[in-house]
């Protein structure tokens, strides 16, 4: 199972020392502690700033009220409370200010609400400052364990790659062969299944084109099987009008693909593991860029495929592994381009085609094609 | 010679603690200061907005010693302004004070460090002599 794998075999404990975890624990235990203190206090405010504003509300009931008065430390006497409407209100600083009973509870409402909002930010903080804690406990409980991570690269032919106790996933190792899952033979074959169909394509794509300038097609032959595992399950791809790769990040490109003429170039690409596209620059690559920028705002399949892409390569950064075939389309080649990729479920899934009518730039002769989504 | 040499390194260590705990102490002090003096900021930036929800016939009054001394509504508003610009102007300051202090605080450091590779080098030396 592992002929010829190279992998490293790294314990918990050495990367996470098992007393620096317990003290990290421990500070953020007592920063928890002490938050708590605060939340308490806070709670307290609040429940006498409630409690005064009831007996606020209650005094101008009566003219005066019969009441003990208290005198010195240790006596009361029998005595009346008058002027029940006027309250000299603290308004901070030494400053008081004469107020009704109905002002005052407005004043006393509003210290409320100040006083719940630092109690919800209070809150949020506490819920952090326990996710922390609860991570540290769990890591010095694993490194105590003696858990080991088990890294090993991943081959090519190899069908079962050897899964990894990845625990805390703290490592952001960009070795991609960590990420491997069980499937990836069955998606190799897939996925050379789909590249031959798109080489087909392209081949009758090119004997179809008249337009020597407007054709461009470009392929990328770099497809790693690491490809494949995030090709499949890529479900928005863009076919993007954008052969200057070079300059921009895939997400970017990812993101502003969006409609485009029929007659404009159009590319399909995946995501790439390596950035080993050698894309041919064009003018008309800019003219699109800016083209695309300006209509992405309203196209969710782009956030979707935004999102997606960026979580995919979230896991796999470096590289870039793509297929980018440039069409110059009259609509009716649009509609049979569809038709092929329609008929190959698998190039469905990995080629998404977003096209929106309103594209518009002036090279695009006012043909669009109706390219379908899958 | 080179106990002696030792003994004053050891000497100059000393101090440069003592130098770089007094730092720190006033680092705690400014901080300090600074709290107080942004809790009284807060506390005046709320009495400014009661103060304008007040009409003009509202008494106000304000507690100087056991005293509650008769205020006018735009006398006190000034007033708190005022005040509000010099607890900002005063946290500006230690603000300023506290960086120095820092960069006070890190050549210290610096200085101890180095002055600690002497000794090591110095007590190698002896060592391997």
């Amino acid at each position: 199972m592992e002929r010829g794998s190279k992998g490293t075999v790294t314990s918990l404990s050495s990367l996470f020392p098992v007393e620096e975890a317990m003290k990290a624990e421990l500070r953020v235990k007592e920063a928890i502690a002490q938050r708590t203190k605060e939340l308490d206090q806070l709670n307290l405010f609040i429940s006498e700033n409630s409690s005064l504003m009831n007996l606020v509300q209650r005094l101008p009931d009566e003219i005066s009220h019969e009441i003990m008065v208290p005198f010195g430390k240790v006596a009361f006497f029998p005595g009346r409370l008058i002027h029940t409407n006027e309250f000299l209100v603290l308004l901070g600083d030494g400053y008081y200010a004469e107020r009704s009973s109905k002002q005052t509870s407005e004043i006393l409402h509003r210290r409320a609400k100040t006083l719940e909002s630092k109690v919800e930010g209070l809150k949020a903080m506490l819920l952090d400052l326990e996710a922390e804690a609860s991570f540290f406990n769990a890591t010095a409980a694993e490194a105590a364990e003696g858990l080991f991570e088990i890294r090993e690269d991943y081959i090519e032919q190899s069908t079962n790659i050897a899964t990894q106790n990845q625990t805390g996933a703290l490592e952001s190792n960009a070795d991609p062969s960590s990420r491997t899952s069980g499937n990836r033979s069955s998606e190799d074959e897939e996925y050379a299944r789909m590249m031959l169909r798109l080489d087909e394509l392209e081949l009758e794509e090119a004997r179809a084109d008249e337009n020597a300038s407007g054709i461009e097609e470009e392929e990328l032959p770099d497809l790693d099987d690491e490809t494949s595992a995030r090709c499949s399950g890529d479900e928005g791809e863009d076919i993007k009008n954008q052969p200057h790769k070079q300059d921009e990040s895939i997400e970017g490109n990812v993101i502003k693909s969006l409609g485009m003429p029929s007659n404009v170039k159009m590319e399909e690409y995946f995501p790439r593991l390596e950035e080993k596209i050698s894309m041919r620059t064009t003018t008309k690559g800019e003219v699109f860029k800016d083209n695309f920028s300006s209509h992405s705002s309203g196209d969710r399949a782009a956030d979707n495929l935004g999102s997606h892409s960026s979580g995919d390569r979230a896991a796999n950064r470096k590289a870039f592994t793509g297929l980018i075939v440039e069409r110059d389309f009259s609509s009716n080649e649009g509609q049979t381009f569809s038709q092929l990729l329609m008929a190959d479920s698998a190039i469905c899934r990995l080629l998404v085609l977003i096209l929106q009518n309103q594209f518009l730039d002036s090279r695009c002769r006012g043909e669009t094609a109706d390219f379908l989504v899958t | 010679m080179a106990p002696s040499a030792l003994r004053e390194l050891q000497h100059e260590i000393e101090t440069q603690a003592n130098l770089l705990s007094k730092l720190q102490k006033d680092t705690t002090k400014n901080h300090q200061v600074r709290k107080q003096y942004t809790i009284q900021l807060g506390e005046n930036e709320l009495v400014l907005k009661e103060l304008d929800l007040l009409n003009e016939n509202a008494n106000i009054y304000k507690l100087i010693g056991p005293v509650l001394v008769r205020q006018d509504l735009a006398e006190a508003n000034a007033n708190v302004r005022k005040r509000i610009e010099y607890i900002s102007a005063e946290l500006k300051r230690l603000d300023g004070t506290l960086q120095g202090l820092e960069e006070q605080q890190h050549e210290k450091r610096e200085a101890i460090l180095k002055l600690q590779q002497k000794i090591q080098a110095l007590q190698a030396g002896k060592s391997n002599s």
